[in-house]
């Protein structure tokens, strides 16, 4: 259950990486029905993980993905496990949501793996 | 071989392995309970008490078949843990194979990469981080649910009910917040919140933490209790999110 719902998150952002519209389709297939507080918990996980190798300012200066505005904002909520503080700062919803940790941990593991425009 | 093959064949070589490794774990537990098993049959009082009824060769047939088990236990559980290994150096080779077709991306071979090392272990490793998160993510929200009913119950009951008929459920997941922010101001514990609800009318209180449970899945969207799945419309929504941000030229160089 839980390795499923990492394996197709690794698989969403290498699909956003590539940026294959039919990779990131089958990707966020394999996601449905799955339990959106797990989601959330992996997504927060991989973002604090990823933060610890790389900086926002970092990542803004070297990525080729697009990241949300206040990423600083959403990053540092992330790590105080304060999902309201990143809601506030997407301005939106639970999709919206997933859409900026995605996309940030896409572009922090293209930056941190050294593989910019891996495409 | 197109790499959506080559993702799928890898993704389910890997959890293969990794059920395989886990059945492995089953498997030796169960071994462990048979020889322990084993070691009673041997039991002396019982071989004595065996004996006088003259069912010796029966106990001795039994002993052997436990012996049988034993032995095939851990047979199994190695030939697992051995399928667990080997699906691993499988998918490798297959990221290796994937590198010299032109079609996998770095990010696509990396991908697999990390799905070929993660072992049984690892993944319920990541399972307990996870639920550890959905605590440290959700219960604030819960706690708060629970001690604002506990607090401000009676008072605030038909406030509530009425945020909830206008439907405004942004505003009580304010109130939620509040309170949330109110305990954690007072320091404390989610068990004081709890043994606080003492003395209060706990069918009330209950009625209004369901509604403040709503009010957070109406304003968040995310479920609290789990029941329900990342839904195939907030997908596609993410779907249009993802392609929609995604540039079409690098930044760096």
């Amino acid at each position: 259950m839980s390795n499923a719902i990492a394996d197709a998150v690794d698989a969403v952002t290498a699909a956003v990486q590539v940026g294959n519209e039919d990779d990131v389709e089958r990707a966020l297939a394999s996601l449905e029905g799955l339990d959106a507080r797990l989601l959330v918990a992996e997504l927060f996980l991989q973002v604090s993980e990823l933060a610890e190798r790389i900086d926002v300012d970092t990542l803004r200066d070297r990525t080729s993905i697009s990241i949300p505005a206040r990423t600083a904002d959403i990053v540092d909520a992330v790590r105080r496990r304060d999902l309201a503080a990143v809601q506030e700062a997407v301005s939106s919803d639970y999709g919206d949501v997933l859409v900026a940790l995605l996309s940030i941990i896409a572009a922090m593991d293209d930056v941190a793996n050294g593989r910019l425009g891996s495409s | 071989m197109a790499m959506s093959q080559l993702q799928k064949i890898a993704q389910g070589l890997r959890k293969v392995g990794v059920g395989a490794g886990r059945a492995a774990d089953r498997v030796e537990s169960s071994g462990r309970d048979l020889a322990k098993l084993r070691s009673r049959v041997s039991d002396r009082r019982l071989s004595a008490a065996v004996r006088s009824a003259g069912l010796s060769s029966r106990l001795a047939s039994v002993e052997s078949l436990l012996d049988q088990a034993v032995a095939q236990s851990r047979s199994t559980a190695q030939a697992l843990a051995q399928v667990d290994e080997g699906s691993a150096r499988w998918v490798g080779q297959l990221v290796a194979a994937g590198a010299k077709d032109d079609r996998v991306s770095p990010a696509q071979q990396r991908q697999m990469e990390k799905w070929a090392q993660r072992s049984g272990a690892e993944a319920d490793a990541r399972e307990k981080q996870q639920l550890e998160m959905v605590d440290a993510i959700f219960s604030p929200y819960a706690s708060a649910a629970a001690a604002l009913a506990t607090a401000a119950f009676p008072p605030l009951l038909p406030l509530t009910s009425g945020f909830a008929l206008l439907g405004t459920s942004k505003g009580m997941a304010s109130l939620l917040l509040s309170g949330r922010d109110f305990l954690r101001a007072r320091g404390r514990s989610r068990n004081d919140e709890r043994v606080a609800v003492h003395g209060m009318d706990h069918a009330g209180a209950d009625v209004l933490a369901g509604l403040a449970e709503n009010a957070f899945q109406a304003f968040t969207g995310v479920d609290m209790t789990g029941a329900v799945g990342v839904s195939a419309d907030v997908l596609h929504r993410v779907r249009a999110g993802l392609l929609r941000g995604r540039r079409t030229k690098p930044t760096a160089d």
